[in-house]
């Protein structure tokens, strides 16, 4: 069956992530889709599934324009999708989880749970895995479940398989078990769309690659003729304006604040080793799930690590709560704004100065208002935070003057190491370069800041050095001379 | 109308504070309770009946204070009845026992707050949700009492500790002024102390709290380990007022706190709310059940009508708290 789409468009309230995407998928195919965190892949292949509908566009398969309006309507007319994680029913049977929503009832919709089990024997056999189907989801592998929910689409006569980056959570020895199946399904004629982060499994199995970025589809290409350094090119080439990064005296010391050695955390980060002075911003590139957030966390206390060393002022230190990071001189302005940013229901004036308690309260704990007021008041001014006034619910602003609140709460208490994590996700232009100026500003001033972001430009024009991280690994530091978009982003992937 | 009302507000924060705030409902709830009781009956009219009226919830009025600060961080007690009956009945026994007056009385309160620790404790350490926890504890703390005390009722305290309600300053009771005076001392701490302020940040988004550095769960121990110590005066006091301790004394009384906190205004799932709703709260159950009596309504129709105000006030105060949110 050949799908193509025409078109296709996706806006969420008012932001446009996907336009005009003209794509299309052979019987037989696989078919790798690629692109920078947020490009529009998954987007794109949500709209194919039926989890989005799209804004405008058409789908057609088989020349014929379909209106993919749920995943239901997705799965009869034969598009399946394979999450990244699996997406099981633990304590139910293998063969339930395969014929999880259409299974048929005999007299009175009793479950035939012979054929059930004996058919999803056939299937399981059918691409080579031996698992009894009545044994219960809970425990099998993560590599084993994906199987299971391949088999679970073939059960629907699927002819459109999509993947949604389903090597990354699998050891390389699953990753050549499902290679092997994807390779059968494609013999047989099925289609595959398979996304991924590594160029290397890309070049390995799949035929064409299709290009995304910034919710554009750049390009198709046959694999065999486009080379790696092509592809990243294609990811990354957007026009940005050049900004000098900024030095200051600080650098020129030779002492550093921090040092971390070989921090480990099982499953998450090893080994991560680095330097950091004061003045300095060192950005911390890489994808989403390459573990810098988690570093960040055990750094300020709020995860464990298992192995390795933080000497903070020439001082072995341990952070055991984030209120020992802050009351040493941390700050961790986090990457989940909604959850761990902000107090929503609460006055912005509560917000900002949720974080020093000491500064606003006497000894016996007597909140003193005036000083909550006109410390909030001096960092609306200098930050040109729009609001009415300080009383006002914090979620009620918009997401770029959300977060100056949040940059304010840590500048009251006056860190000495800055953790930035993607400061200015969902965050408009303007203040974008707004927040830029107060970053340099605060190097200016000695704050050490590690500033963690998956957008390349902005980890280009502010850090003086970069720290590449892939897969829980550092895999290069990079002073700035020598960072450019491609480098990184070939250590980022691979 | 409405909307532009609320328009308005939104645009003038101040004013919101003071006008959207949920103990109002119950504020005019007891107006209107105050009113057609005094319609019922002209006695009612006469303060001390409704203070003398007032005595026997004291006990509950005295733990749903604190059942209030947890709530707004976010968490519930359910075990607070059963600790009274706990501590009730192991001040009996220790008195028994012939361990003296004072020595029973910290027996008790020191018994309570061991109670209220292993709640916390089971909360903060093993993260287990408190709902689910104080409903076993709730069983748990009952059950030690019952095995402590069989079915016999602990008496023979000397006569003056028996009647505490029958003791007055003026013509109020002194059971009415010690909550009273907690209810001033709580809802100031509440109100006015960075640790009240930090009881509705943890309420309203315990992620966002821990990355601020407020110690989240040494504040959730402590409030467990207060209602304990709290439930171990409640239970002194009631065996004051009935001269004897039973395992079985308060049952059913947490939801009868928890519905207090609730009319007061006080947010189920934390974050908002205040002593002052929760104290108005406890004078409309006061006159409420007092001037039904004098109605000659029956106790079996109290009830209903108790639970018809509750659904009232949960209805407006979930619109406010809809429209305060916007």
């Amino acid at each position: 069956m050949q799908l193509k789409t025409n078109n296709i468009g996706k806006t969420f309230s008012g932001v446009n992530v996907l336009r005009n995407v003209d794509f299309d998928l052979k019987p037989g195919e696989v078919h790798a889709l690629v692109g920078e965190n947020g490009a529009g892949k998954s987007t794109f292949v949500k709209i194919l599934s039926g989890v989005y509908t799209p804004t405008e566009g058409n789908i057609f398969l088989d020349d014929k324009d379909i209106n993919i309006t749920s995943p239901i309507v997705a799965q009869r007319n034969g598009v399946s999708l394979i999450h990244q994680e699996p997406q099981s029913f633990s304590h139910l049977s293998v063969a339930e989880n395969i014929f999880m929503g259409h299974m048929e009832g005999s007299n009175l919709s009793r479950v035939k749970w012979q054929e059930i089990n004996s058919k999803s024997n056939e299937l399981l056999q059918s691409i080579g895995l031996k698992i009894d189907p009545k044994i219960i989801m809970e425990g099998l592998s993560i590599a084993d479940q994906q199987m299971i929910e391949i088999a679970g689409a073939l059960s629907k006569n699927s002819k459109v398989l999509i993947m949604d980056e389903p090597t990354s959570p699998l050891t390389p020895n699953e990753v050549g078990k499902l290679f092997e199946i994807v390779s059968k399904l494609k013999s047989n004629g099925m289609a595959i769309i398979f996304i991924s982060h590594r160029l290397e499994e890309i070049r390995q199995i799949s035929d064409r690659v299709t290009i995304f970025r910034d919710g554009d589809l750049i390009t198709t290409k046959n694999i065999n003729e486009v080379t790696n350094e092509e592809i990243i090119k294609f990811m990354i080439g957007r026009n940005i304006e050049e900004t000098e990064v900024k030095e200051n005296e600080f650098l020129k010391n030779e002492d550093y604040i921090l040092n971390v050695k070989n921090l480990s955390l099982s499953k998450k980060f090893s080994d991560i080793s680095f330097n950091l002075k004061k003045g300095e911003i060192l950005g911390f590139a890489g994808l989403v799930g390459a573990g810098r957030t988690e570093v960040a966390k055990s750094i300020f206390g709020a995860e464990k690590f298992d192995k390795g060393e933080i000497i903070y002022n020439g001082k072995t230190i341990v952070n055991n709560s984030p209120n020992e990071a802050i009351n040493k001189g941390f700050a961790y302005v986090p990457e989940d704004r909604k959850q761990m940013g902000i107090f929503g229901p609460v006055a912005v004036e509560d917000n900002v100065t949720s974080a020093v308690p000491k500064e606003i309260s006497n000894n016996l704990g007597l909140i003193n208002s005036k000083s909550v007021t006109s410390k909030t008041n001096d960092y609306i001014k200098r930050f040109n935070i729009i609001l009415t006034s300080g009383r006002q619910l914090i979620e009620e602003l918009s997401g770029g003057n959300q977060q100056k609140c949040i940059i304010s709460k840590w500048l009251l208490s006056k860190p000495k190491v800055l953790i930035l994590d993607e400061p200015t996700r969902g965050v408009d232009v303007g203040v974008k370069s707004e927040m830029y100026e107060i970053i340099n500003q605060l190097a200016k001033e000695g704050t050490a800041i590690i500033l963690i972001s998956s957008e390349l430009p902005e980890i280009l024009s502010l850090s003086h050095r970069i720290i590449v991280m892939r897969e829980g690994k550092i895999t290069k530091v990079l002073n700035n001379r020598e960072a450019t978009q491609e480098n990184i982003m070939s250590y980022a992937i691979n | 109308m409405l909307n532009k009302f609320s328009l308005y507000l939104s645009e003038n924060p101040t004013l919101r504070y003071w006008i959207v705030r949920p103990e109002w409902v119950a504020v005019i709830l007891l107006i209107i309770s105050i009113i057609s009781s005094i319609q019922l009956s002209p006695f009612f009219a006469d303060l001390a009946f409704i203070m003398d009226s007032a005595t026997p919830y004291v006990e509950y009025g005295l733990i749903a204070i604190i059942l209030t600060l947890i709530i707004i961080s976010g968490e519930i007690d359910l075990s607070i009845a059963s600790m009274i009956a706990l501590t009730a009945v192991i001040f009996g026994t220790a008195y028994n026992a012939g361990l003296g007056m004072p020595a029973s009385m910290f027996i008790a309160l020191f018994s309570g707050t061991i109670c209220g620790l292993f709640n916390g404790i089971l909360v903060t350490k093993l993260q287990i949700p408190s709902i689910i926890l104080t409903i076993g504890t709730l069983t748990l703390y009952r059950g030690i009492a019952q095995s402590l005390a069989s079915d016999f009722s602990l008496g023979g305290y000397p006569s003056w500790f028996i009647g505490i309600d029958y003791r007055y300053i003026g013509i109020i009771p002194i059971p009415v002024i010690i909550f009273t005076v907690f209810a001033i001392v709580v809802g100031f701490f509440l109100s006015s102390t960075i640790y009240g302020k930090q009881l509705y940040l943890i309420g309203t988004n315990p992620q966002t709290a821990k990355y601020s550095g407020i110690k989240v769960n040494r504040i959730k121990l402590l409030l467990f380990t207060l209602s304990g110590l709290v439930c171990g005066i409640a239970g002194v006091l009631t065996t004051s007022r009935l001269a004897v301790a039973r395992f079985n004394m308060a049952t059913g009384a947490e939801l009868e706190i928890v519905l207090m906190v609730m009319l007061g205004g006080t947010y189920i799932f934390g974050g908002r709310g205040n002593i002052f709703g929760t104290f108005i709260a406890f004078w409309i159950v006061v006159i409420l059940r007092a001037g039904l009596n004098v109605a000659r309504i029956k106790i079996e129709s109290q009830l209903t009508i108790l639970g018809a105000m509750l659904i009232i006030a949960i209805i407006l105060t979930n619109y406010i708290y809809s429209k305060s949110q916007k």
